[in-house]
């Protein structure tokens, strides 16, 4: 199945601005984190870390087990920062 | 140590010196300080353009010893709000306060004719600006720099035409690339006819135990330079938040209409960095370099070739005159942020005034004579900047509306129900949640550095956190940053300086405080805030929210009114005032 990935922030240099991911069946999306570059900077263990988003479709996402489909369009987001 | 405050009455043309002990001891510096002397200096109701109405600087018993302890705060009466000014400027202002001696200065009174003021060490004097009157803050850097002395010591703080002709929400720009933009100091400088402030000194600090300073200085400076703690405001800077917020659907487009704009990444920071970045630079005593500054190249005239412009850039600009302008180039961002930096305004309320202003003519609000036939059409940039010089000319009722906030022009024109101000000031550029609009409201100068209130949305966007919570959260930082804002360091470096680090470092300059002392302190500093505000008519209970807010989706969804009516009966009944 087909996936497009983007990035933003300065983990746009590490996993770069937008990407065609060709996943198999039923892939989880741990599996497409973990097959990124620089995945230690998206994951902390097995959980998301604080300071960064992964949106699915928009929808912010803390599971990793969560299932992907064909066509789903994941957004890699860091977290705001200000004073 | 020096504890000591700097008067200056420019009615009578006097300068003194008193040692405050007892003030700074109390109230530790900055903007505990800060307070104390406006509650004391600023008559109950006074006319915030009047020469009674004083202005105080302040920095803090860490300034320049330590790294981004790089902030000067001013307070004042807002002439924006009617109620509590206070902004923060990082340069070399607060170095060179240090370097003069004084850790307040407060000004008061007004000068008979345009003036200066130029102060060294303890020798003050004010001299004539007649000829500097009318010019753009750039250029009078420029002419001050070649006229007075104190070159890599000395800081030039000046006011745009902006603020001589006293346009509420006119900004101080501080050596170049800073400012005290918010709530209208610029205004204030110009009702005193004071144009700048050039500021330098030879004094050292004693440190009483130096074997110790360098130790926790190394310790602080280590944190700072050698771990990711504030790498990513060096690399993209705060613009970086213009894809992360367009993404998580909190960027106010269009005067707050959507919350995500489709040409996010023309303006991002990403972008910015890509094509326009040349340099980085840092203000006095911080090693991160954190001031973006952009190159913009236009064609300078027919046959000509080319003006080179140097633009700093941030979140809150990029959003203001950006996103909520509809502005879909980083030329035309650059382009707005450079107006404001050449008349003197502050660039957030600018943008949210202008965005107001498109969205009132569009709905007929407005007619084409009040604009004076400028188009107030979104993205159209060459519009924007002649409402600017119509907003500081102001040469009719409309632009003179415009030129006294978006609360007041609303007030006049109709569309409150769109006029984005908290508290009387203009918002920023967080559309998150309900902590962000509380946040705002309850702080102590309607800012969203008050109490950070888009972080707490980030956060329950991630994990369940109910309105109780949100407001503990609130009140916690309103509290901290209140000790912070009294060193005046730098917010980017709030995460280096945690309690332990800073009870160090103040131990490392002689000055003893707990945990318990400084939790205490914060508390009262913020409550001595609102004792200010309430004197000067501030009203939580009476405190608009512009219905917008609810109408457009933010990061955590559609926002409940109720939930922020429920969150802001919490703050009150926590802090005692139900």
């Amino acid at each position: 199945m087909q996936i497009l990935l983007r990035s933003f922030g300065n983990l746009r240099r590490i996993i770069g601005s937008e990407l065609h991911l060709e996943m198999c069946e039923g892939s989880l999306l741990r599996d497409l984190l973990l097959s990124l570059p620089g995945h230690e900077r998206l994951l902390d263990g097995l959980k998301i870390r604080d300071d960064v988003y992964v949106l699915v479709n928009g929808r912010s996402v803390t599971d990793i087990n969560t299932a992907l489909k064909d066509g789903d369009e994941i957004a890699i987001v860091p977290a705001i920062i200000g004073g | 140590m020096l504890r000591r405050v700097l008067y200056i009455d420019l009615t009578r043309g006097e300068s003194w010196v008193e040692e405050k002990d007892d003030l700074f001891e109390e109230w530790l510096g900055g903007t505990g300080v800060a307070t104390q002397l406006l509650l004391k200096e600023a008559p109950a109701g006074v006319d915030p353009l009047s020469p009674d109405a004083p202005i105080i600087f302040s920095i803090g018993p860490l300034s320049t010893m330590f790294p981004a302890m790089t902030k000067t705060v001013a307070q004042f009466k807002s002439p924006l709000t009617g109620e509590l000014g206070e902004c923060y400027a990082g340069g070399r202002l607060a170095m060179a306060m240090r370097f003069a001696g004084h850790e307040s200065i407060v000004i008061k009174g007004r000068a008979e004719r345009p003036c200066y003021i130029s102060i060294e060490n303890d020798n003050v004097k004010i001299r004539e600006a007649t000829s500097i009157w009318g010019i753009g803050a750039g250029r009078v850097g420029v002419i001050l720099r070649d006229v007075e002395k104190g070159v890599g010591r000395r800081s030039i703080i000046r006011i745009g035409p902006a603020g001589e002709r006293m346009v509420r929400y006119a900004a101080v720009i501080v050596d170049t690339y800073r400012h005290f933009g918010r709530l209208g100091l610029g205004a204030v400088f110009g009702s005193k006819n004071l144009k700048a402030i050039v500021i330098s000194g030879t004094e050292d600090v004693s440190i009483p135990d130096s074997k110790r300073y360098r130790e926790v200085y190394n310790r602080i400076y280590r944190m700072v330079v050698q771990t990711d703690a504030m790498e990513k405001y060096h690399d993209l800077g705060t613009p970086i938040n213009v894809n992360v917020l367009n993404q998580l659907k909190g960027l106010p487009t269009r005067n707050f209409q959507s919350s995500s704009f489709a040409e996010a990444e023309n303006i991002s920071g990403e972008r910015l960095a890509e094509e326009y970045l040349f340099r980085r630079v840092s203000c006095a005593h911080c090693p991160i370099g954190c001031i973006h500054i952009a190159m913009l190249k236009t064609a300078f005239t027919p046959h000509h070739e080319f003006e080179v412009r140097r633009v700093s850039y941030d979140y809150e600009p990029i959003y203001s005159l950006g996103s909520n302008l509809g502005v879909t180039t980083a030329e035309g961002v650059l382009e707005l942020i450079d107006a404001c930096e050449r008349l003197g305004l502050d660039a957030m309320s600018t943008g949210v005034v202008l965005s107001w202003a498109t969205e009132a003519y569009e709905k007929d609000l407005i007619t084409p004579q009040e604009t004076l036939g400028v188009p107030l059409q979104w993205n159209n940039v060459k519009g924007y900047i002649k409402a600017m010089e119509n907003i500081v000319a102001a040469p009719n009722d409309f632009y003179a509306a415009l030129a006294r906030g978006v609360e007041f022009a609303a007030s006049r024109y109709g569309g409150t129900d769109f006029a984005m101000a908290l508290g009387g000031n203009e918002v920023s550029g967080y559309h998150t949640g309900p902590a962000s609009i509380v946040g705002q409201l309850v702080g102590v100068r309607h800012s969203h550095l008050d109490n950070a209130g888009y972080s707490i949305d980030q956060t329950a966007a991630k994990k369940q956190l109910d309105p109780s919570s949100m407001v503990d959260q609130i009140i916690r930082e309103d509290d901290s940053r209140s000790v912070f804002n009294s060193l005046v360091g730098c917010l980017f470096a709030r995460g280096v300086y945690t309690d332990e680090n800073i009870i160090d470092a103040l131990g490392s300059v002689g000055i003893t405080k707990s945990r318990e002392e400084l939790t205490e302190l914060g508390r009262k500093i913020f409550l001595e805030k609102y004792r200010f505000k309430s004197r000067e008519g501030f009203d939580l209970s009476k405190a608009r929210i512009p219905r917008r807010f609810f109408e457009t989706v933010s990061t955590l969804g559609r926002i409940d009114p109720e939930t922020v009516e429920k969150m802001i009966a919490l703050y009150k009944e926590r802090r005692g005032w139900a």
